[in-house]
């Protein structure tokens, strides 16, 4: 198990006129090598819950279980916790600080206390994952090198740590479409190389759609849903309670099914419908000719 | 960490104080600010002390809250009361003596009564903070200031690059937050160490605190001039300021407080025999309170 919450909630400046519970009784189990995808409107909690998992929230109410670490206990070790749990904030790129990438770069596995050797080779081999040159950007100043290359030089300063589980915060958000898959095939590949379970948060559904394995909804500070993506977007009554938009692939699958084609509810990205509608109409010619 | 800080923080209750014209209360402030520095005795600073409390109560503001502006002071005042205490040379005997150190009865009365004018000298601008609204203050000083439109003074510029300050504080305490808990991500170590290795742990939130409050400010220039600031000369504003009734009372209360202080500043040099009598009065029946 990578994440364990029972009825884990929080509450904001409690005490104080601006009270405000944030998480009310949220039970979730992330398992290890699961793409979950966290969704939920602006205030629902979401990053609450991301900010627990790393300990930059300190539990107060209810139990947490973050891979070897259990947060129960009195004196948790956050320190190590976080080298565990890579979290990318959104734009990130806000984050950057020192005169070179490398040295950006660097920043975590220097406070991780790693010898000069190892820190080096953690440097090149998170620039590497994340596709930028070590010796050509890697001796930029993080501020002359363009914004896709100051995002992945980001992800590349938290990825450094080696965390076992990364967490990103819409790590899509502001940019165009190209950018958005290049990020998106990143984070594909850093699962399956360096860190085998992912939280992300996002409100792009095609996303969800393409990536998820498993979704998480969150309404008001509680989990409104909790299954597969295929689960979510077929049914209506959380589509709607949360206002959720369908991915385009399922809105596709939907009218298909209106003018009577027996598309499948797990076929949910514009690929899967696509491949489901051909075998729908192959056999049909065959019956033709 | 930063949301601690309650110094100046709006504190909306729709009482009538919050309702009064911002000048009056910025007029009313600066005399109030001004007139404490010629208080002498402890019947000025009660005087004072229940301007303050009396002023609260109709803002509807907890007293609690009130006097938590005081905590960003406080050290202050305990130093220079400490300081005071124990280095005030006066005149007879020293209650207790050690080394260069001595207490005497003056010493104490100097000493409270400096931390007596801290105290209010903080409070006071934390009242008018807690009932007007930055912006609200901000058109208060400019139409204060109008009159130096006549010599060319640019009035209007000042009040605008006021309340964009204020309005980039929050701002920008937000970013903060947010830069800190991504370095933290990052296993940044910022509440440990001595003091040299803690500024040096602050170097990953400055610089891109700084990068963000430039990128900040391009971008709200490009959106002023795209907007025609400047553009035309005499601006107006959507709510003009006017003085009502309720501001007369004040204005008319606050003048009857300020007789008062006078009053009480002003007798002891005109009659000083009657005042020392008065002053010495005051003080012993202050200290036998305390069984001094």
């Amino acid at each position: 198990m990578a994440i364990e919450t029972k009825n884990l909630s929080y509450t904001y400046s409690v005490g104080s006129p601006y009270q405000k519970t944030a998480l009310k009784d949220v039970t979730l189990h992330i398992h290890e090598g699961d793409f979950c995808c966290i969704l939920g409107h602006t205030g629902s909690g979401k990053s609450t819950l991301l900010q627990h998992f790393n300990g930059l929230i300190k539990r107060t109410s209810g139990e947490l279980r973050v891979l070897d670490f259990d947060l129960n206990r009195r004196k948790p070790d956050y320190k190590s916790l976080r080298f565990s749990v890579g979290m990318v904030f959104q734009y990130p790129e806000y984050q950057l600080f020192d005169d070179t990438v490398s040295k950006d770069v660097s920043f975590g596995p220097k406070n991780m206390k790693l010898d000069e050797e190892e820190i080096k080779k953690r440097v090149r081999e998170a620039l590497t994952l994340v596709g930028l040159d070590p010796d050509e950007i890697g001796e930029k100043s993080p501020f002359e090198i363009s914004g896709g290359q100051k995002r992945r030089a980001a992800i590349a300063g938290v990825i450094a740590i080696r965390p076992k589980i990364l967490v990103l915060d819409e790590p899509t958000a502001g940019l165009d479409p190209k950018g958005k898959k290049e990020i998106m095939s990143l984070v594909k590949s850093l699962k399956e190389k360096l860190s085998p379970t992912v939280v992300m948060v996002t409100h792009d559904m095609d996303l969800v759609a393409e990536y998820a394995t498993k979704v998480i909804v969150l309404k008001d500070g509680e989990v409104a849903f909790d299954g597969t993506p295929a689960e979510l977007f077929n049914n209506n009554e959380i589509v709607n309670d949360c206002s959720l938009r369908l991915p385009s692939g399922v809105a596709l699958a939907n009218e298909l099914r209106e003018v009577g084609f027996d598309i499948d509810h797990n076929s949910i990205t514009i690929e899967q419908v696509v491949d489901n509608l051909i075998k729908e109409i192959k056999p049909k010619e065959n019956d033709n000719a | 960490m930063l949301k601690d800080i309650s110094f100046g923080q709006y504190y909306p209750t729709g009482s009538i104080l919050h309702r009064l014209d911002p000048r009056v209360k910025l007029l009313i402030m600066l005399a109030y600010v001004i007139l404490i520095f010629f208080v002498k005795s402890y019947i000025g600073y009660i005087l004072f002390a229940l301007m303050v409390i009396s002023t609260a109560l109709i803002a509807r503001i907890p007293l609690k809250s009130l006097f938590r502006s005081v905590k960003a002071v406080i050290f202050l005042v305990l130093f220079i009361t400490i300081i005071n205490v124990f280095f005030y040379k006066g005149e007879g005997e020293a209650l207790w003596s050690w080394w260069k150190l001595a207490v005497y009865v003056d010493g104490l009365v100097f000493a409270s009564k400096m931390a007596l004018r801290l105290i209010l000298l903080v409070l006071g601008p934390a009242l008018l903070t807690y009932t007007t609204t930055p912006m609200e203050l901000t058109n208060a000083i400019e139409s204060l200031l109008s009159p130096l439109k006549l010599i060319k003074f640019p009035v209007h510029d000042l009040a605008v690059i006021m309340s964009i300050a204020m309005r980039m504080i929050p701002t920008l305490m937000d970013e903060t937050d947010r830069i800190t808990l991504a370095q933290k991500a990052r296993g940044a170590d910022l509440d440990t160490g001595n003091i040299f290795k803690r500024i040096k742990a602050m170097v990953p939130i400055l610089v891109p605190l700084f990068v963000c409050a430039f990128r900040r400010a391009d971008e709200l220039a490009l959106a002023l001039e795209s907007r025609c600031y400047d553009a035309t000369p005499n601006r107006t504003t959507y709510r003009v300021l006017k003085l009502k009734g309720r501001d007369f009372l004040f204005l008319i209360m606050f003048l009857v407080f300020m007789a008062a202080v006078i009053l009480d500043v002003a007798l002891p040099i005109y009659y000083p025999c009657d005042a020392t009598w008065i002053e010495g009065f005051y003080d012993n029946a202050f200290f036998s309170l305390f069984g001094l």
